[in-house]
């Protein structure tokens, strides 16, 4: 197994592809804890399916590189649907449903109106599951993926104390006069960029899981938003990792495994969290 | 007259060889440099993804890949295309590659069951018709795998 491993290993798409995995498992699993806080656990989905509607328009369109069109797009849903609700006519959860399943079926109507190549259920099928996508980089979006994962992990470490008083009470950081619409503003665009990488990993309908799964994994075990933060980052990563690696030697979906790594982490974290209150009791 | 006895020996002699070292050519079987059917779905996705949108590195490589057997008449001219369709672990991307038997089969409708299991080993290479490029194998041997 290990020399089939480095066989796999000379290939250089498999090498991009750890390498973004990677770093897109560390930038969801970051910002995943304050999604999941702030009781937006659900968005992601609702985003991801935006990104694949936009993904159907640029292919429509023949955009040659489509986060052109994919990223501002992804970016304004995000901003709508995090700002302040107050005032908003469509509330949350019916917002996030209606944005989700409409640009879902407006994608997939164009891309079967201006059908583009003859393996259309294929197409769709990597753009939701991700089947395989993450095998198929070019050295440019390795380039993108790289930098705007690294913009994120930036932007959140810079941002941190910030991110953790939005996250817990915006009301109170507000009155303490931090600009919570401006740190609102921005979580919706890192997620935005998150989500847009992500696709490329585990496909528009399973990146919801990989935002929720280290997050509600690291919670079971830890309880300060430092310690679930390092200890949900820590468990995505490997979890991409071991999905990657079981992926390609055993020739599963690559998304679809990732997603069962992070079920299993899961399941083992509920383990520890039961034994623990065992031990305290 | 001793020369041209010689000479008619030199011409034989390489013939002889010419038509000894074509013979171990066509016999010979090909060095093969990338064997996609030992490798797992998903490799085998990625690298008939590339070998299709960079065919430059994989050109004149001898390459081995194991699918289903199809093949498909032109109407209009009567060619016939021969091709393994390579399944990936989705089931829903699979990948077709066109070959060219080494020899032409006598009849091509009983060739092969259709959807038989194949292993097909031929050198890549790129051809135009109709203005636009497509690879095949050529050259290329093809066993049908046992029921295991």
């Amino acid at each position: 197994m290990i020399d089939t491993l480095m066989t796999y290993l000379q290939f250089p798409y498999v090498r991009y592809a750890l390498i973004v995995g990677v770093l897109i498992a560390l930038c969801s699993s970051l910002l995943g804890v304050t999604l999941v806080l702030k009781r937006f656990s659900y968005i992601g989905d609702g985003l991801s399916h935006v990104a694949f509607g936009a993904m159907a328009v640029a292919g429509v369109l023949h955009l040659s590189n489509n986060m052109l069109l994919v990223l501002p797009v992804t970016m304004i849903c995000a901003i709508l649907l995090l700002r302040p609700g107050r005032n908003a006519r469509i509330k949350g959860d019916a917002a996030i449903a209606m944005i989700s399943v409409g640009a879902l079926a407006v994608g997939y109507l164009l891309l079967n109106i201006f059908k583009s190549s003859g393996n259309l259920a294929g197409d769709v099928c990597t753009t939701l599951f991700g089947s395989m996508s993450i095998l198929t980089l070019r050295p440019a979006e390795v380039w993108l993926c790289f930098g705007l994962s690294i913009a994120v992990i930036i932007l959140f470490l810079f941002f941190y104390n910030r991110i953790f008083a939005v996250t817990f009470d915006e009301d109170f950081a507000r009155a303490t006069g931090t600009k919570a619409d401006a740190y609102n503003l921005l979580i919706a665009t890192v997620i935005a960029v998150i989500i847009v990488l992500a696709m490329n990993l585990v496909g528009s309908l399973l990146i919801s899981a990989l935002i929720i799964f280290p997050a509600m994994s690291a919670m079971r075990v830890f309880k300060s938003f430092r310690s679930v933060t390092v200890c949900s980052a820590v468990l995505s990563v490997c979890c991409a990792l071991a999905g990657l690696l079981i992926s390609i030697l055993a020739g599963t979906p690559t998304g679809s495994t990732i997603v069962a790594a992070d079920i299993a982490a899961f399941l083992v974290c509920c383990g520890i969290a039961k034994l623990q209150r065992r031990t305290v009791s | 007259m001793k020369k041209r006895l010689a000479l008619l020996l030199a011409l034989f002699l390489a013939l002889a060889s010419l038509s000894a070292s074509f013979a171990e050519t066509a016999s010979e079987p090909l060095q093969v440099d990338l064997d996609l059917s030992k490798m797992s779905g998903t490799i085998v996705y990625a690298e008939i993804y590339n070998l299709q949108y960079d065919p430059g590195a994989y050109l004149g490589k001898v390459i081995r890949v194991r699918g289903y057997y199809s093949f498909f008449r032109e109407p209009s001219n009567g060619h016939i295309y021969y091709a393994c369709v390579i399944p990936d672990a989705t089931a829903c991307c699979m990948q077709g590659m066109e070959f060219v038997p080494f020899t032409e089969p006598e009849d091509p409708d009983h060739f092969m069951e259709d959807n038989a299991d194949i292993t097909v080993t031929g050198r890549l290479e790129i051809y135009v018709e109709d203005g636009s490029s497509y690879l095949h194998l050529v050259d290329a041997s093809v066993e049908q795998n046992s029921e295991d």
